[in-house]
């Protein structure tokens, strides 16, 4: 699968057999080579760092409980990054995570680009955040993970037209809220994120 | 700019997306697009945004992050070539501390630690602790009220996949302690204990049942459940 946006990360197969053994090294060492993958899906899915951070524990709990069914088919990365998504179609399909909405985009990011690169980025993200949720995901899944239609349709438990469908609407929405063309009954949602920056 | 759905000659945002990423696409759309500099200029935008998306920064995740997650694995332990070897550990374990209550059974009896669970209910807040010196419930009421309980315990609907790592230790924590006195309790079975001493580990199930019940209950509260 084309890897974009989020780095998947390389991972040696020794390492995945030592942490097999329940070798805790291991684990640590696997943790600092996925954890940055693994917690900027999150928070670009969800946009919620807190639930992000719970994603991150999650995947990592579950990569630790199953690596013995890891079977080698894809990279070590990519199985991570399998989990990690699922984890977070789980968070959205929950109830309860609708309430939630602590929304944080100031944390630390690493590394940023300095200037009008990084006020754009800035701007992205927002944009981005402000996207409804179904929208967001695949966009996200799509452009950035480079998952086909027909994947984001199956994880979604959803059809490929679907996935397309919302593709559309996600850079519809995009378009109005980065230009600026916001329809007055949308005005409220576009307002912060043109007046901050 | 497409909005929205096609019309026979104008194509919509869908057909872009597939013109953007080299995917096939109506033959009409197509036409219409070749012939129409500001649908170019369209696409063109919607590749960079893509772009842009994918050259956004990734993101570090929280510094004490991984301490939690090895806390919930410690708490949890992975199963490996060695589960054997830990289980029979954590069993002599278990037995030294029943062998330990029964051996001081001809002793003054000593509530059994349970420093957690102090933290949990706080000093005198349990309705048991209160009633302890006025009137001492039955054994019997105990059973049934740790029976209730249970029953409580088990009708949360909320089970979170994760919880964070303190509230999971603790969590563990009175949860190994009831296993420890149901453990105690079915031992007394069969070589019998003073009735004091059982209707003791009965109160002190219930006391941490009781705890068990608030952790749970905090828990959900503050994921808004």
């Amino acid at each position: 699968m084309e890897t974009m946006g989020t780095k998947v990360p390389e991972i040696d197969q020794a390492l995945v057999v030592n942490a097999c053994r329940g070798d805790r090294e291991a684990h640590s060492r696997l943790y600092e080579l996925c954890a940055p993958m693994v917690y900027t899906l999150a928070r670009r899915m969800l946009t919620s760092p807190a639930m992000a951070e719970d994603i991150l524990q999650e995947t990592f709990i579950e990569v630790i409980r199953k690596i013995d069914t890891y079977r080698g088919d894809a990279g070590f990365g990519f199985w991570v990054r399998r989990i990690a998504v699922n984890k977070c179609l789980m968070h959205l399909r929950s109830a309860w995570s609708s309430r939630r909405v602590d929304m944080e985009l100031s944390d630390v990011v690493c590394p940023r680009t300095e200037g009008k690169q990084a006020e754009k980025q800035i701007i992205l993200e927002r944009a981005l955040a402000e996207l409804p949720e179904t929208s967001r995901v695949v966009v996200w899944l799509h452009d950035v993970e480079g998952y086909t239609h027909k994947e984001i349709g199956q994880m979604m438990s959803r059809t490929t037209s679907f996935s397309k469908s919302q593709l559309a609407r996600a850079h519809e929405r995009l378009r109005i809220i980065l230009s600026g063309e916001c329809p007055e009954d949308e005005e409220q949602i576009c307002t912060p994120v043109l007046k901050t920056y | 700019m497409p909005r929205g759905r096609r019309t026979d000659m104008y194509p919509s945002t869908e057909d872009l997306l597939k013109i953007r990423d080299s995917k096939p696409v109506d033959a009409r759309a197509f036409a219409a697009v070749n012939a129409d500099p500001e649908l170019w200029a369209e696409i063109k935008r919607l590749a960079e945004v893509k772009d842009a998306l994918q050259a956004l920064p990734m993101l570090k995740p929280p510094s004490e992050a991984w301490v939690k997650i090895a806390a919930a694995s410690e708490s949890h332990p992975v199963p490996s070539s060695h589960w054997l070897l830990r289980g029979a550990i954590a069993a002599t374990a278990a037995l030294a501390a029943i062998l330990l209550v029964m051996s001081s059974s001809e002793g003054p009896q000593t509530p059994l630690p349970s420093t957690t669970v102090a933290e949990v209910i706080g000093p005198g807040e349990s309705g048991w602790n209160i009633a302890r010196g006025l009137a001492t419930p039955t054994y019997t009421s105990l059973v049934a009220e740790s029976a209730r309980l249970e029953r409580q315990l088990n009708e949360i609907g909320y089970k979170p996949r994760l919880i964070r790592a303190g509230t999971a230790t603790t969590i563990t924590g009175l949860e190994d302690q009831i296993s420890l006195i149901d453990a105690q309790l079915m031992y007394s079975r069969v070589n019998g204990l003073q009735p004091g001493q059982a209707e003791e580990l009965q109160r002190t199930r219930v006391d941490l049942m009781n705890a068990l019940l608030k952790v749970h209950h905090a828990h959900a509260q503050r994921f808004g459940f």
